[in-house]
């Protein structure tokens, strides 16, 4: 599959981030090697440590394919920090306020709970893009400021749990995710996020919205043009976009935190689904090894902050390393193509003419968000 | 005499195909040289060559005799080489002289000094008798004078050989005519003109001497006022063209689309339509003409959905018969629905979406009915059936209905748009430019197919700014000036020459508004 | 109300909306030329994060001692430097990789936020900094007794240099030849190629000069403004001096009118915090997000932006 080729390019890319990682951390004075093997340890170095990994990977699978499908759909949803916030909010409430639910079903509701915040709070910058035409990536960026400050008071103040630290109450014991291997963390929101994975490629190419989506991020203009309906397209499929990313949110809440602190609850989750996504190429099953990779980064630099004294902010800039140097081969790659046509062009002449292609055009299913426009 | 250019042996590929294949050219002071041939066929590569926008792949430039490499364009202005392009070159939201002057604009203290600029421009404008005003803003220019900008531009760097792309793919016969002047002057100061053009009649109004070209190679040499058309577009197309038929005019039968004082406003807010009405009959070609600007593209553009009326109404009756339903405020969806097809006239920024494939750009706008969706889902296989089917029966040239419409020609792209639009699910059709950026051979089937679907008893309205186009299909011509229809002609009751008048807001005479 | 504290209020409303002016005259200089900027945030950031290591390290080895200003002074070019760096970073991904302009910005962004926090921690060993004994001093204060005690309004060095870049922007951008050029190059950039003329070069310099005012905004947030540096303390500036510049229809004066009015709704919200006024500081803290929502939806469709704008060329 074409995503599959993109994805094994963007390998080598991705060696290339962690390279210039090691450069940085050599530069700064560290032992590279002592770092890395620490990173290594805390990621896949015991059975604990790899639950802890695909623990981490849940969330960011699935604000991943948030992502995604905004950029499906023509929208760059940098809103999803805050979403997953908001997913954390509707799900807590939906976890403590609602006692004596039967657990299968009490879960069900934390999660609807979640998603349904997501998506409200991405609908309003939705609406706004289509009304007025103000761009979704400052809108959501604002919504996020405004769900943290948001979210911060209703923790300190009128959701404020007992005892002295802000955060709310704990969830009821029958909403929490099952936990599928004992005496670890790895729950079944796991398996949740894979099946959304699926559902959402599903979605994408096989059915009359999914294609309404795709035409739409290509080129609104035509999608109207088509009889799509563009407007609906475009909030139904951020609002979805908003659900997903509060589903991860409440995944997080029902599997793990099962409270909401004032701060600390997403630990940037929805910034690091951005590089994920723009890793796998915007494609579900191609995010899923990207999501994996990112949550074995994240999960290793806890360990070696402690054994090799090395701050775990370095991912970030791992993230923006990987975004830039992905990004950067899929520009070569269309040079490369595009000489290999000339090529292919000067030895065997075709028949038909075809018009000379603009060398400067993108390629379809380059990294660039599909053909959106700022 | 040393020709003033001569290009020796020059070849250019491109991916899939070849633009230019060993082409000797000379081009003389004094001429004015036509370069003819269709889309495609290497024109515009080799005067980007000549004009350092890229570069050959082998073969020699000569100047006045003198090897050449001309790198870029600046090489090619330092050389007195200067280009009129088709697409202007200009920034709409500056000034005429800041346009003119860009890149060598009078200094004062590092500001630019206006009022010296517009005084050089004024001077040059003078000279060359082409008067504008130096202040105005481009935007706000009608196409005619922006055109006179860019020629200014181009005589501001003092261009000893100027290449005019397409000069009049955009004016009336008027400003036309008026180009053809402002050339032959140019020729007689000695100055060397290239001309690239796809018709005939300009050749011989205009033209010194002619070059055809065809599939990137020079076919020949002609004397544009001893050669007649016929063996001009003979050397053109390769073979002879069959003769349009000539068929009596459809009455036409029932109306099926009916515009009523329609009235718009343009992209930047001005009355684009006012009061605009008229009808499409069951088994006519209705047939628009106007000069590019004058409202036909926002009327278009209003009875398919894609830009609101100020005013007015639009009545559409149902495919079954029984009375008109009202449209005005329906959506492109239902407008669809209805049953009004649209081949919009810009293909890339509308009809189809080049990463799709053939098959899925074939149900662009019915991927969401049966029996391509079916409970929810797509039916893969059913797409992929219609997309074989139509790309057989339209002679689309792809490997497979699966190959991305992004890497076919605008012909066979435009077959396409033509196989998904000219369907039985439509009885009303609103077709703008059908045959742009299509070659010749294309252009023929398109025409037929456009005849087949009118005798099947569709109601077909044609846009386009092709007078042979529209001749050769129209049952009757309405002309549009200043977002008004202000005359009616039928087929076979006009001449070219009155629709040219017509299309400038010449006197009109009789039916003013009124179907014929 | 006592002429005092609008006096106060005026002096907060100017302090907080020079960061929005530099920063809207950032995305000024990229957007007119064709670049989108969303990366003023994270030049903002790594600025203000540049400047203040950069004087707190010369301060600490003794280069300079705290009586003066020449540590501070060098600190700020620091700032403009690195910014004009992150500028041609975005310029050289967007041009030469032709990456699309928003993501290349988002991630300069998240570098941004993972660099200053790991430099600091690196640097320091620890999350906050120390405070500066100085940061740049008033040039100009003007000062009215209030009752307790003067009140005055303080113009700093940085605050009038971005009114002067703001009428230099002005000047430049619509009287010389190199302000056309840009403009041109963010309205039809083949005008510039058919005459020779490179788009490249004029991008390059004009992000170049794009991150060199966000870092300098940056520089204004720790040599001017606090004297320290915190993570992520630019918190959506660079953003709101998007909205600002949508708001200033992409021109240099009508943004300056458009800082001061996002300025004083900030200035606003800090000084109902100070009169103990019984509302939730979270809830005045959304205000200046909330304007900005409000600023874009009422704007974005009447304002035209440069017609090129974000193209991959």
């Amino acid at each position: 599959m074409n995503a599959f080729r993109n994805l094994a390019w963007s390998l080598a890319a991705v060696l290339a981030a962690l390279l210039t990682g090691g450069v940085v951390l050599a530069v700064s004075g560290y032992d590279v090697a002592d770092a890395l093997g620490a990173l290594l340890k805390g990621a896949l170095g015991s059975p604990n440590a790899v639950a802890e990994t695909l623990v981490n990977m849940t969330p960011l699978l699935l604000a991943a394919l948030a992502v995604a499908l905004g950029l499906r759909a023509g929208l760059f949803n940098i809103g999803v920090e805050g979403q997953f916030l908001m997913g954390g909010l509707g799900a807590v409430v939906a976890g403590y306020a609602l006692p004596g639910l039967p657990g299968g079903l009490h879960m069900l509701i934390v999660l609807a709970a979640g998603m349904a915040s997501g998506a409200a709070w991405a609908a309003v910058p939705a609406w706004m893009k289509a009304r007025f035409g103000a761009h979704e990536v400052i809108t959501t960026i604002m919504f996020n400021y405004i769900a943290f400050r948001l979210v911060g008071w209703l923790v300190r103040v009128p959701l404020h749990g007992p005892g002295s630290i802000p955060q709310t109450r704990y969830i009821a014991e029958g909403a929490h995710l099952p936990v599928l291997l004992a005496d670890t963390r790895l729950h079944a929101g796991f398996l949740l996020a894979l099946a959304v994975a699926g559902g959402l490629w599903w979605l994408l190419w096989h059915t009359p919205w999914g294609m309404a989506i795709r035409s739409v991020g290509l080129n609104p203009e035509a999608a109207e043009y088509a009889g799509v309906r563009v407007v609906r397209t475009l909030v139904g499929s951020l609002a979805l976009s908003g659900g997903l990313a509060g589903l991860a949110g409440a995944v997080q809440l029902a599997g793990v935190d099962h409270r909401l602190v004032e701060e600390g609850f997403s630990a940037g989750y929805g910034y690091d689904s951005i590089a994920v996504s723009l890793l796998g190429a915007n494609h579900p099953f191609a995010i899923v090894p990207a999501a994996l990779l990112f949550a074995a980064l994240r999960s290793g630099a806890g360990l070696m902050q402690i054994e090799a004294d090395v701050s775990s902010q370095i991912i970030s800039v791992l993230q923006a390393f990987v975004i830039l140097f992905v990004a950067a081969e899929a520009g070569l790659r269309r040079d490369r193509e595009f000489k290999a046509a000339r090529k292919a062009a000067a030895v065997a002449p075709p028949s038909p003419p075809a018009p000379p292609q603009d060398p400067n055009l993108p390629a379809a299913g380059a990294t660039s968000g599909q053909g959106q426009e700022a | 005499m040393v020709p003033a250019v001569a290009l020796e042996g020059i070849t250019k590929i491109y991916p899939g195909v070849i633009a230019n294949q060993d082409v000797d050219w000379t081009l003389e002071w004094g001429q004015i040289h036509a370069l003819l041939g269709e889309n495609g066929a290497g024109k515009s590569t080799l005067m980007n060559i000549l004009y350092g926008m890229t570069t050959p792949d082998s073969g020699r430039i000569l100047l006045e005799g003198r090897e050449v490499l001309i790198a870029s364009p600046s090489e090619a202005i330092r050389l007195g080489i200067g280009m009129v392009h088709q697409h202007f070159q200009l920034v709409g939201t500056l000034t005429v002289a800041q346009n003119i002057l860009m890149g060598m604009e009078p200094r004062r203290w590092g500001l630019v000094d206006t009022a010296a600029a517009h005084e050089r421009v004024r001077a040059l404008a003078d000279r060359v008798g082409l008067p504008i005003d130096p202040a105005a803003l481009v935007e706000d220019l009608p196409v005619g004078m922006q055109q006179r900008v860019e020629i200014l531009k181009v005589l501001a760097r003092d261009a000893r050989i100027l290449i005019f792309d397409e000069p009049t793919a955009v004016l009336t016969p008027q400003e036309i005519a008026l180009l053809g002047q402002v050339m032959q002057r140019l020729a007689s100061e000695g100055k060397a003109l290239v001309f690239i053009t796809h018709k005939m009649r300009e050749v011989q109004a205009v033209a010194t001497h002619v070059t055809v070209m065809r599939a990137g190679r020079k076919v020949g040499v002609a004397d544009p006022r001893k050669a007649t058309a016929a063996e001009l577009a003979a050397l053109v197309v390769g073979r002879p063209l069959k003769a349009p038929p000539d068929a009596p005019a459809s009455e036409g039968g029932a109306p099926l689309l009916r515009v009523e004082n329609v009235s718009c406003r343009s992209s930047r807010g001005l009355e684009a339509l006012s009061e605009v009405s008229l009808e499409v009959r069951a088994g006519e070609i209705v047939g628009l003409i106007g000069v590019e600007g004058n409202g036909q593209s926002e009327l278009v553009e209003v009875l398919a959905g894609l830009r609101p009326v100020t005013g007015g109404k639009v009545l559409l009756a149902p495919r079954s018969g029984g009375t008109h339903v009202d449209l005005t405020r329906a959506t492109p969806r239902a407008r669809r629905e209805a049953g009004i097809g649209h081949v919009a006239e810009d293909r890339l920024r509308r009809a189809v979406l080049k990463p799709w494939s053939i098959a899925d750009n074939l149900v662009f706008d019915r991927f969401h009915l049966a029996p391509y969706a079916r409970a929810g889902r797509l039916d893969h296989a059913a797409i992929r059936e219609r997309g074989a089917n139509l790309l057989a029966r339209y002679r689309v040239k792809a490997p497979d209905a699966q190959t991305a419409v992004g890497t076919l020609s605008g012909g066979n792209q435009q077959k396409v748009v033509m196989a998904r639009e000219l369907d039985d699910r439509y009885h009303v059709l609103l077709i703008a430019q059908p045959t742009r950026g299509v070659d010749a051979g294309a252009a023929e089937s398109i025409h037929d197919e456009m005849r087949a679907l009118r005798d099947r008893g569709a109601g077909v309205l044609l846009v386009t700014n092709e007078l042979d186009e529209l001749l050769a299909l129209s049952d009757r011509i309405g002309v549009v000036y200043h977002g008004e229809i202000v005359a009616w002609r039928a087929r076979g009751t006009v001449t070219r020459e009155e629709l040219g008048r017509l299309m400038i807001g010449g006197r009109m005479t009789g039916d003013l508004g009124t179907p014929a | 109300m006592e002429p005092a504290i609008l006096i106060g209020l005026l002096a907060a409303m100017l302090r907080l909306a020079t960061p929005l002016l530099l920063g809207s005259l950032s995305g000024i200089w990229a957007e007119r030329s064709g670049v989108v900027n969303i990366a003023i945030e994270g030049m903002m950031l790594t600025g203000a994060f540049a400047g203040y290591v950069v004087a707190e390290r010369l301060l600490d080895a003794g280069v300079f001692d705290g009586d003066g200003t020449g540590h501070l002074w060098i600190g700020v070019l620091a700032a403009v430097m690195v910014g004009s760096l992150l500028g041609l970073v975005h310029a050289f991904w967007t041009q030469r990789f032709r990456t699309d302009q928003i993501v290349s910005g988002t991630a300069l962004n998240i570098l941004a936020v993972g660099v200053t926090a790991y430099a600091l921690r690196l640097v320091y060993d620890v999350g906050g900094s120390t405070k500066l004994p100085e940061t740049l001093p008033a040039i100009l204060t003007w000062s009215v007794n209030g009752k307790d005690g003067p009140v005055g309004v303080s113009f700093t060095p940085l605050m009038v240099l971005a009114v002067v870049l703001c009428l230099l922007t002005h000047v430049v951008l619509f009287r010389t030849p190199w302000g056309l050029r840009t403009q041109a190059s963010g309205e039809h950039p083949l005008t510039l190629t058919s005459l020779g003329l490179s788009v490249l070069a004029t991008r390059y310099v004009n992000m170049a000069i794009s991150g060199g005012l966000a870092g300098l905004a940056g520089a204004f947030l720790t040599l001017e403004g606090i004297g320290q540096f915190n993570e992520g303390m630019t918190s959506g500036k660079g953003f709101i001096a998007l909205a600002v510049m949508i708001f200033g229809r992409w021109k240099p004066l009508p943004s300056l009118a458009a800082a001061c009015l996002f300025g004083l709704a900030d200035a606003m919200q800090i000084f109902l915090q100070t009169l103990g006024v019984e509302v939730p500081a979270e809830w005045l803290q959304m205000l200046p997000y909330v304007l900005t929502l409000v600023a874009l939806m009422g704007l974005m469709g009447r304002s035209r932006p440069p017609a090129a704008l974000g193209q991959v060329s």
